[in-house]
């Protein structure tokens, strides 16, 4: 336990140490530019994947502000790449890609990244969505995990309707739309089946999958 | 002339990326081919991998069925079309009747020669 909260500590520490300080959020605001030019090109042309985003891209807006609500390590980074969205005309998935392609701090020893995209039910209310995530949280912690840390892409339309079937009444229900969202930790390997099982069996969980993060070159 | 390439260096590889990976599906959400999407070995296998994984979470379709569906259309109108008759050539029954004959014919040249050769040794 104790390790932990220090590490949440001094977490909060490094936060409220980067707020302040206003040349990093220049040199933040300044490379968002030509990262944002770039996507905004590539968007341009490939025209389905905006017609797809385009629906959803108020809701997400909404909750990547949430997102930074709900984390205070990542307040800051939030509210500055949401400033710079905004101006810059970014789309909501570019600006949540940004977000989540944020740099993760140092391995620490005998762990492994990982990262688990979960898709919730569209009419979960945010007291519940907030209950399941610190539920999560705390399983994951139990389990050995650090620096966990969620983001909310908020509520995207699903390629094709999902079926599943209530664990306890047995009533089937079919899902157009989903919360996605996407937890980043550092795990033991043998934590991970666990986690996997938990997700299967919840209710509120519509599909969940678990990736290992590979420091792979980006092309 | 080097034909640019369709993935610059900046380009992340993954299942989130979704501007980048709508390039390498066709209309219907199949994967296209290596030779179509003009990339090497590896990044052809990371897209792969990549379509499949949000495949799994429903970011892509498996197959997009109304496109599917026009096409299936258009297919069974053209094989199920009208043709005119005078294009179909039906073989005279008589041909098989011959072609019986013509072994028979073969068959009796055969016992003939092997007949002419043993009264010759």
């Amino acid at each position: 336990m104790p390790p932990p909260m220090a590490l949440s500590i001094s977490s909060t520490a490094a936060a409220t140490a980067l707020l302040p300080t206003l040349p990093p959020s220049r040199s933040r605001l300044r490379v968002a530019p030509r990262r944002a030019a770039a996507r905004v090109a590539r968007v341009v042309s490939a025209g389905y994947a905006a017609g797809f985003y385009g629906g959803a891209a108020a809701a997400a807006g909404g909750e990547n502000d949430e997102v930074g609500d709900e984390e205070g390590s990542s307040s800051g980074f939030g509210a500055g790449l949401g400033i710079g969205g905004g101006g810059l005309g970014m789309s909501a998935a570019e600006a949540a890609l940004a977000l989540e392609e944020r740099e993760m701090p140092p391995c620490p020893p005998g762990l492994r990244q990982y990262e688990t995209m979960v898709v919730l039910r569209p009419d979960m209310s945010e007291e519940e969505r907030l209950a399941l995530i610190q539920r999560y949280e705390e399983l994951l912690v139990a389990g050995g995990a650090m620096y966990v840390e969620v983001f909310n892409r908020g509520v995207i339309p699903l390629a094709y309707s999902i079926r599943k079937r209530n664990s306890r009444t047995g009533l089937p229900s079919t899902y157009y739309d989903g919360i996605y969202l996407l937890v980043t930790y550092f795990t033991k390997p043998e934590s991970l089946d666990a986690l996997q099982m938990r997700l299967n069996a919840d209710d509120d969980v519509i599909r969940s999958t678990s990736f290992k993060v590979r420091k792979r070159k980006a092309f | 002339m080097h034909r640019r390439p369709r993935i610059g260096p900046g380009d992340r590889i993954d299942y989130r990326n979704m501007s980048l990976i709508n390039r390498f599906i066709s209309k219907q959400g199949k994967i296209l081919s290596r030779r179509i999407n003009r990339l090497t070995l590896k990044q052809q296998r990371l897209i792969t991998l990549a379509i499949k994984q949000a495949r799994i979470l429903s970011f892509l379709p498996f197959r997009n069925y109304e496109n599917e569906k026009q096409f299936q259309a258009q297919s069974i109108s053209i094989i199920t079309g009208p043709r005119p008759r005078k294009n179909r050539h039906i073989p005279p029954l008589t041909q098989k009747f011959n072609s019986n004959r013509n072994l028979r014919n073969s068959n009796q040249t055969l016992r003939n020669n092997n007949w002419n050769l043993s009264s010759d040794c």
